[in-house]
């Protein structure tokens, strides 16, 4: 069996700021899948993304790209790297032909024109109108298509897809999923969008505080995890290890555990629900030890 | 990075359209002037030295520096590209100023002394000392700061120069020294936008995006 390439590996890395601190953060991304970043606000998601672009300084760590230290070999990194911030990053007075210009000369020797306009002309956006005059899903169109152009191997997109309506969201999860067909490609995508990851994503990090709670794959995440649903006495009865939180909602309780199988089989008349990512995060933020 | 300078001039259109229009404003204001109004070729190189400063507050509303910088286009890059862009906006609004002086000065039959020139080519070597100053302190505190701080730097050289008028102090330059100094003066502004290159380098490299 071939050893399997990460075409991103972080280990140990931390970065302090007053009132906040990423610490000890590790996971990887392996060679093609799509690795969801979920997390809440504030959770440490974008420190996370901004330190392997190395648009902040890490304070500890380390954080290899295809195999590349991050910093030392950051332009052959990046030639390399797709990325999509959750905010268009198009001046307002460009056009998608003015943004083909300025990318065609930054990436000399990778743009590919032809696939550019070709994904112009599927996300049908429209050439004479400015970034100004653009909705914010037709933003993110240009800025995925602007991405992709380039043929990189790794995708790197942080919220690319919040504030989109489901129908442009389904049309922008297709490229991803064609782009990750490519047994070498990669995607590292945060998102708020649970479903969305639910849909595409091979692998699951959840952020929480600046801390890794979990880094695992989706299917076994979710086929772990469940939800039971009691009244309180029945919750009493439960071995406390099996829980991870529970909330209570006035009339029952409702109790989230990593362990689905072991407890459906030791309390056969119970209520356990499939866990969504959501659930799972709801959980773990909020519920109470 | 010359697709970051490219990207300067592509957002600096409207920009450079108001500097043309400007420009022939003040062709018919010096063509109407007796003294054939050499305004023009002191204040164009400026206005387009401005531009560069705009195209730091366009970037800045478009958050567009992070976004470079996960492209393959280093920090360094980006200060060079500014730099650059600053010296071709400077170069063509003298060279624009100079055109349009010219055809002034022809049509009203009047003689465009070498000292004009020479004072054309003074006004953007000052206009270039000022990005010097300018543009470590654009990446160091931001445009607005910046701006702010640009008018002190003008203020207080344009006060000591008038209190220095007033009590008479008139240095006496003879020929040859004033030979050296605009010998050499080519010189200075270019090492002074060398070490501005540098400062700004070492600010930008520190910064959190």
């Amino acid at each position: 069996m071939s050893a399997e390439q990460n075409n991103l590996e972080i280990t140990g890395l931390s970065k302090g700021y007053s009132g906040f601190r990423l610490n000890n953060i590790s996971f990887s991304v392996p060679q093609g899948c799509i690795m969801g970043l979920i997390g809440e606000n504030g959770a440490g998601k974008t420190t996370t993304l901004k330190l392997i672009l190395n648009l902040i300084r890490r304070d500890a760590g380390s954080i290899k790209i295809f195999g590349m230290d991050n910093i030392k070999e950051e332009r052959a990194i990046k030639e390399q790297l797709g990325v999509v911030l959750d905010e268009s990053c198009f001046h307002e007075t460009l056009t998608a032909p003015n943004i083909a210009v300025i990318m065609g000369k930054i990436y000399k020797g990778s743009w590919d024109n032809g696939l550019y306009e070709s994904y112009i002309h599927k996300f049908a956006l429209p050439k004479d109108k400015t970034v100004k005059e653009y909705s914010r899903g037709m933003k993110m169109k240009l800025s995925i298509a602007a991405a992709l152009a380039h043929h990189p191997r790794f995708l790197i997109l942080d919220e690319a897809t919040s504030g989109l309506d489901p129908v442009v969201r389904s049309e922008i999860l297709d490229v991803f999923f064609d782009f990750i067909q490519d047994e070498q490609h990669s995607i590292l995508m945060s998102s708020h969008i649970t479903s969305d990851l639910e849909k595409v994503a091979d692998y699951i990090t959840f952020i929480h505080k600046g801390e890794i709670v979990l880094s695992e794959g989706k299917d076994t995440l979710l086929e772990n995890h469940g939800v039971i649903k009691c009244g309180a006495g029945d919750l009493e009865r439960l071995d406390k290890r099996d829980i991870v939180s529970v909330r209570n909602n006035g009339f029952s309780c409702e109790a989230l555990t990593a362990n689905k199988a072991e407890v459906q089989r030791r309390y056969p008349g119970l209520t356990v629900d499939n866990a969504t990512l959501e659930d799972i995060m709801l959980f773990y933020v909020r519920g109470d030890r | 990075m010359l697709g970051l300078i490219v990207k300067d001039f592509l957002i600096s259109k409207r920009y450079t359209r108001t500097m043309l229009l400007l420009l022939v404003f003040y062709s018919i204001f010096g063509f109407l002037q007796k003294d054939g109004g050499a305004y023009l070729l002191f204040m164009t190189p400026l206005f387009f030295v401005m531009m560069t400063i705009t195209t730091f507050a366009y970037d800045n509303a478009a958050k567009w520096d992070a976004y470079a910088l996960s492209m393959p286009v280093m920090r360094n890059d980006m200060v060079f590209s500014k730099y650059a862009a600053t010296l071709i906006f400077a170069c063509a609004g003298t060279l624009l100023s100079v055109i349009f002086t010219t055809i002034i000065y022809m049509i009203k039959g009047e003689v465009l002394s070498q000292e004009l020139i020479i004072g054309g080519l003074g006004a953007l070597g000052a206009a270039l000392v000022i990005i010097s100053i300018l543009l470590p302190l654009v990446y160091k505190f931001g445009v607005e700061k910046a701006r702010l701080m640009m008018i002190a730097v003008f203020v207080v050289p344009t006060i000591l120069g008038v209190v220095i008028a007033q009590t008479g102090f008139k240095p006496e330059i003879d020929d040859n020294t004033a030979k050296i100094m605009v010998i050499l003066s080519p010189f200075v502004v270019i090492a002074l936008l060398g070490i501005s290159y540098l400062a700004s380098c070492r600010i930008y490299a520190k910064k959190e995006l």
